[in-house]
């Protein structure tokens, strides 16, 4: 009797303890169906990260090669805009240094002999034949300061010599309109790293300027050694520019006031010229003017120290 | 092969170069948007075969367009291919995830971009 | 006795204004209007000055000067050269490969005489002559 019983209490727990073991096979069933479902997840994921980054290498790949042509393309229209001005400036050049001579051999009767009324319309084609030459030459020059060609070859040199230069040119006419030229020059070198040929034009074309709106009095160009830049100024007892004018003063083909008095036209490129060259020095220029007083044109260059050498030594710019 | 393709891209000089390579590769029938809006829009009118998507497009990007179409429509068509011209907005893991069918650089001779379309359409 | 001078250009206008104006102010001229011609020229007439322009066809100016200074009987004649681009590298590189001037189109007669005559050494001359007075 007691042996079944105890047989019955056996299997009962024998039944429990399969019946918590078929649980725990269950759960870890289900954990094992899980961890499978999460592997496939990653699975899946490191899929598209493995697609993701070979399209992301082909597409790095593409652009890469894409910007190198656009790189070459580039290179290609710039040399383009250089042959264009090279080319233009040849094909404008030519044909007016032609008619400049043919003109100026009839004038000078190396063709025979000239009535005045000849030569007197014979000199009107010289003279805007010279227009037209300075104009080209002006005009090439924008394009190429606008085109970022235009090329500075600096130096370290005392800027009173520059203006000395550009004064020379200009004391002929100077003098033969009766007009007084100053000079203000500070005592010691005025050093800075520039372009020579491109200040002595700025200083030009600021006398020049001068010339073209003074009748009476004196034009004074000084150069003065401030602390950290050498300024120079081109000032005139001229007819002095209008406050509304001020503001066009340096723009493209400004001619203003009464042009018709000027003696030689200009090309109204001159000052837009001359603040470029400024500019590309790093300098500043500005202008101030009463009417019927005067006019003051002052720029300034950065004075020569190594550091500026090293900094400005930019090709072309 | 009578395929009509979507094209959506805010750069009108990049709309061009693609339109015309497109047509020299035979597909002529061309439509397109230079907005998201624009483009759902003409998805829904056009039921085009195939949607090229620009990454970058003001205030969205190729990628809602794409999440937008998928979720709105149909999970396989129309074929989606997303675009990209800068290496900056480089991703193709998000392409994928957005439900596109390919992802592949933007560039001047549309090389990549024809590849991919002959593996869709 | 009168000095000559070769000028070679390839613009048939320019090259008879120059001529003209070279033999008002006492110059014989020969002209030329390609290199092949103006090398040919240069060695026959041996002139006591070239003036030459950087475009022209059959090497161009500077093959002309390149060839005329690599002959002992040429090598030494003075070369003044035309250009319509006064760019500073150019004008440099002329210099350096040992011409004796430079002149920018568009020049104007006197700038031309003005050279000629230094290229020659006549104000020299003036110069020693009056300081011999």
């Amino acid at each position: 009797m007691e042996d079944k019983d105890k047989t019955k209490e056996e299997l009962i727990e024998e039944i429990k303890v399969i019946k918590a073991r078929l649980t725990n096979l269950q759960d870890l069933e289900n954990k094992y169906k899980n961890t499978e479902l999460d592997l496939k997840k990653t699975k899946e994921e490191l899929e598209i990260e493995a697609w993701g980054l070979a399209k992301t290498n082909e597409a790095i790949k593409y652009l890469y090669k894409e910007l190198d042509k656009k790189n070459k393309e580039l290179q290609t229209l710039d040399k383009l805009k250089t042959d264009f001005i090279n080319t233009t400036s040849h094909e404008l050049r030519t044909p007016l240094t032609t008619i400049r001579e043919a003109i100026s051999q009839v004038l000078d009767g190396i063709h025979g002999q000239t009535t005045p009324e000849q030569r007197e319309f014979l000199s009107i084609c010289l003279e805007d034949v010279d227009r037209l030459k300075r104009l080209v030459s002006d005009i090439l020059d924008i394009s190429k300061i606008e085109a970022g060609r235009f090329k500075l070859i600096k130096e370290q040199v005392d800027i009173v010599s520059l203006a000395k230069v550009a004064i020379a040119s200009f004391y002929p006419k100077v003098k033969s309109m009766g007009l007084g030229l100053r000079e203000n020059f500070c005592s010691q070198a005025a050093m800075a790293y520039v372009d020579k040929d491109s200040i002595i034009r700025v200083f030009a074309n600021l006398i020049g300027n001068a010339l073209k709106f003074t009748d009476k009095g004196y034009i004074e160009i000084s150069v003065v050694d401030k602390p950290t830049d050498i300024e120079c100024s081109v000032s005139d007892t001229g007819r002095g520019i209008s406050e509304e004018d001020i503001p066009q003063v340096f723009g493209k083909f400004q001619q203003f006031g009464n042009t018709e008095m000027a003696k030689e036209k200009g090309t109204g490129l001159g000052l837009s010229i001359a603040k470029s060259i400024i500019e590309l020095h790093q300098g500043d220029i500005w202008v101030e003017s009463n009417l019927n007083k005067g006019t003051t044109f002052t720029f300034t260059l950065p004075k020569y120290t190594e550091e500026k050498q090293k900094e400005t030594d930019i090709p072309g710019v | 092969m009578g395929k009509k393709i979507l094209l959506v891209d805010d750069n009108s000089v990049d709309l061009l170069i693609i339109k015309r390579h497109l047509s020299h590769a035979g597909y002529n029938e061309i439509v397109s948007a230079s907005g998201a809006d624009e483009g759902i829009k003409k998805a829904e009118l056009e039921r085009p075969d195939l949607i090229i998507l620009d990454t970058l497009l003001p205030g969205s990007s190729g990628f809602e367009i794409c999440q937008t179409i998928r979720e709105k429509y149909n999970q396989t068509n129309p074929k989606i291919i997303i675009m990209t011209g800068s290496v900056d907005a480089v991703d193709a893991v998000k392409a994928r995830k957005v439900g596109a069918d390919d992802y592949c650089a933007k560039t001047s001779d549309c090389v990549p971009l024809l590849a991919a379309i002959k593996k869709l359409i | 006795m009168p000095k000559k001078i070769l000028v070679v250009d390839d613009e048939p206008n320019m090259l008879r204004l120059i001529a003209v104006r070279l033999k008002v102010n006492n110059y014989d001229v020969i002209t030329a209007s390609d290199g092949l011609y103006a090398v040919k020229k240069a060695h026959e007439e041996k002139p006591d000055l070239i003036i030459l322009d950087i475009k022209i066809p059959v090497g161009g100016g500077i093959g002309v000067f390149e060839n005329l200074r690599m002959t002992t009987d040429t090598m030494l004649i003075p070369i003044i050269f035309i250009t319509a681009h006064p760019s500073e590298e150019i004008r440099r590189r002329v210099l350096e490969m040992g011409a004796e001037d430079f002149i920018a189109k568009p020049f104007d007669a006197d700038e031309l005489l003005a050279k000629v005559r230094k290229a020659l050494g006549e104000d020299i001359e003036k110069d020693q002559a009056q300081q011999s007075k």
